[in-house]
């Protein structure tokens, strides 16, 4: 009895102990409750009940194997905060950001979601890597008038238009035309067999459904199409079957640890295909150690490539996320780039524009109307509208370049697709 | 040989030398303390971070593979050491636990030092595919992780039933009050094991790291991906995980490959409740395998 009591004791203690550090792990926030350690210089929470704070809410997956996706766009958010906050605060309020960890044990999207709205009473709800989670949590943001801005939305939540749900990023749907027209100018055979291989989320199945329609009516011949499940740790038996079917192009969205076995199983077959990435999912640190010329992404903002940078967005950011400790441009741009700064602060600029306090349908009204302008990061204006809460109108499409061993802009102001593709 | 088998096979074959890599830990474990580690994932990570950081560094593959393993070994058996021991007698249902505790502090603390991004290192290996038959040919990666794979498996094999440490190890698994009457030392024979699992797992972290640009998440998933290959092999069997784990992953790649790739994992896990309703102890385990 009195080993298993002590036993006891040590299990309590070390999972105290991991559930303490995994809080550290998640910058700062506590593993899965929102409500708890604070710092004021990073716009993190230290009570929903702070007076005159402005209340922030991030639910998303800041533990497991998602968690490199979450604690990025947590990174980028904290980033529009803190700046904020230097600067006055919105209308003389501080920002906090709290956070709730979809991924957590026994914790998912929706009950987070539950947790930041009835607790924490945040205004609003950053987050959601994926468009599933930002789907199940719309019914309950609706009901409780709190808006979501989702790093990822399923098309369903945006057409017809959501009034409390707003794409933080593109849908992958909508860079299809510009995936489309940009084979088309890399002059991919007439003919060519074209091969997908994706990750197994909504939106990517979607896109690689939808990329395979508009190639076959552009000519080309469906060479494969595979998916990888989210729950898997290997795509080799599907990237074998992209290198086999000898595609002439390649349209991905695979997660970005895959990105580079794909890369080089095509060319240690031989095969120099381009393989065309959505979503951004390359990344700057993708570019810039797999260092292929034929490997492009499109993404809706732009890599920062000078940390001087005099272009007013892209120094902007650079401001911000040194509050939070990304100083380098491997930092900067971490996992997908800075997209992940611009719904935050364009979200700043509404609550701005509001008035304090502003929730509820205020706050949507306030985002719908939102435009701003980040030169260096945002071709365009970054705006919502009441008829199409995606704010990102235009895209970019980005190469290896060896002579600076940074990715590059090789095409800029596409246009983006419709929601359907 | 057509051009799917050669990709079941090839895929098949390497993803079950993983699997079993990272499952020889587990099994050895369990042999010795009779607790389920589910830390064994964030000792891949700790391995990888360590391996990457010191190749990074400019150190050579061999040379950056042994400091790692080494330091997991070390840190495995200090775990167990300081930690686990205090846990001798308590159920293993408890104990197991304990070790989800342990997997979170070891992944944040791993996550402090270096981040979440993803891990990168340089290419150490082509990825030119050496044929064999037909269209069945292994890249040097391929070849690196089986490689690895079958050294591992042969050092422990041997180790346990050739070597006087294996013959105590055994003797623990089998009834560890009786093996302390024979003068055995319990608590540095499970230390040791423990060690042995950080570095095996802290292989399979590299061995993954190798091929791809993981991120720590998804190393850390990785570990418990190996689950259904033990079970499948038995728990308490080191041959029947190289098994399993080969058998697994040709399911897998099989699947992946007539069926669809969104399948793959729905029949593994399906594998796993199969083998849990119909043979608990797995192909090549003991019937008296503790379920939790």
């Amino acid at each position: 009895m009195r080993s298993v009591a002590r036993g006891s004791a040590l299990v309590c203690a070390l999972l105290a102990l991991s559930a303490g550090l995994a809080a550290c792990g998640s910058s700062g926030s506590s593993g899965s409750s929102s409500t708890s350690t604070g710092s004021s210089s990073g716009g993190t929470a230290t009570s929903s009940s702070s007076a005159g704070a402005i209340v922030l809410g991030d639910d998303d997956d800041l533990s497991g194997p998602l968690s490199v996706y979450g604690q990025y766009t947590l990174t980028f958010i904290r980033a529009a905060a803190s700046y904020a906050n230097a600067h006055g605060g919105i209308n003389g309020h501080q920002v906090k950001i709290v956070t709730a960890d979809a991924a957590a044990t026994g914790q998912n999207a929706s009950s987070a979601a539950e947790q930041l709205i009835d607790s924490d009473h945040v205004s609003a709800i950053f987050g959601f890597t994926l468009s599933d989670d930002c789907g199940a949590v719309a019914p309950l943001a609706a009901s409780h008038q709190v808006p979501l801005i989702c790093s990822s939305t399923p098309p369903q939540s945006l057409a017809p238009v959501q009034k409390y749900v707003f794409g933080g990023t593109t849908v992958e749907a909508q860079e299809v035309p510009a995936s489309i027209s940009f084979a088309q100018h890399l002059k991919v055979p007439a003919q060519g067999t074209f091969a997908t291989i994706v990750a197994g989320s909504l939106g990517a199945q979607l896109y690689a459904s939808k990329v395979a329609t508009a190639a076959e009516q552009a000519g080309w011949k469906d060479g494969t199409a595979q998916v990888i499940p989210l729950t898997a740790v290997d795509a080799s038996t599907q990237i074998s079957q992209v290198v086999a079917s000898h595609p002439a192009v390649v349209f991905a969205e695979p997660v970005s640890s895959d990105i580079l076995p794909l890369i080089k199983s095509l060319r240690a077959a031989g095969n120099n295909a381009p393989v065309i990435v959505a979503d951004a999912s390359v990344g700057y640190t993708g570019f810039t150690s797999i260092k292929d010329q034929n490997l492009y992404t499109i993404g809706p903002a732009e890599y920062i490539t000078d940390l001087g940078t005099a272009q007013q967005g892209a120094a902007l950011a650079v401001q911000a996320l040194k509050t939070q400790g990304q100083t380098t441009l491997a930092q900067i741009n971490q996992v997908l780039g800075p997209q992940a700064f611009v719904a935050p602060y364009a979200t700043m600029q509404a609550l701005k524009s509001c008035g304090y306090p502003c929730t509820g349908s205020s706050l949507a009204n306030a985002l719908e109307h939102t435009s701003v302008s980040l030169p260096g990061l945002v071709s365009g204006s970054f705006s919502w509208t009441p008829s199409l809460h995606l704010g990102f109108h235009q895209l970019y499409i980005f190469g290896y370049d060896p002579a600076t061993s940074q990715p590059k802009v090789v095409e800029a102001g596409l246009p983006v697709g419709s929601l359907d593709g | 040989m057509s051009n799917d088998v050669a990709t079941i096979v090839i895929n098949g074959l390497v993803n079950g030398c993983i699997y079993a890599l990272i499952g020889v830990g587990f099994v050895v474990i369990f042999r010795a303390t009779g607790v389920v580690s589910f830390a064994q994932g964030a000792f891949m990570v700790l391995g990888a971070e360590i391996f990457a950081s010191l190749v990074n560094d400019g150190l050579s593959t061999g040379p950056a593979a042994i400091l790692a393993a080494g330091g997991a070994f070390i840190f495995g058996g200090l775990v167990y050491w300081l930690a686990f021991s205090r846990l001798t007698g308590a159920e293993a249902f408890i104990t197991s636990v304990a070790t989800v505790g342990l997997g979170i502090l070891v992944e944040a603390v791993v996550l402090l030092i270096w981040g979440p991004a993803i891990i990168v290192i340089p290419q150490l290996f082509s990825y030119q595919v050496h044929h064999l038959v037909g269209q069945l040919g292994f890249s040097n990666i391929d070849l690196f992780a089986m490689a690895v794979t079958v050294a591992v498996f042969a050092v422990v094999l041997f180790g346990l039933h050739r070597t006087p440490v294996g013959l105590r190890m055994r003797a623990v698994a089998n009834n560890p009050r009786l093996a302390v009457f024979t003068g055995v030392n319990v608590l540095v024979t499970s230390t040791l094991a423990w060690a042995i699992a950080g570095l095996t797992a802290a292989l399979a972290g590299i061995v993954y790291l190798v091929g791809t640009q993981p991120d720590p998440g998804s190393i850390y998933a990785l570990g418990l991906a190996a689950f259904p290959a033990i079970l499948l092999g038995g728990f308490d069997s080191i041959p029947g995980t190289l098994v399993g784990g080969i058998i697994i992953g040709l399911v897998q790649a099989t699947v992946a490959v007539y069926v669809g790739g969104a399948w793959q994992d729905v029949v593994a896990y399906g594998v796993l409740l199969a083998v849990l309703l119909l043979r608990p102890q797995g192909m090549f385990g003991s019937p008296q395998v503790a379920r939790l």
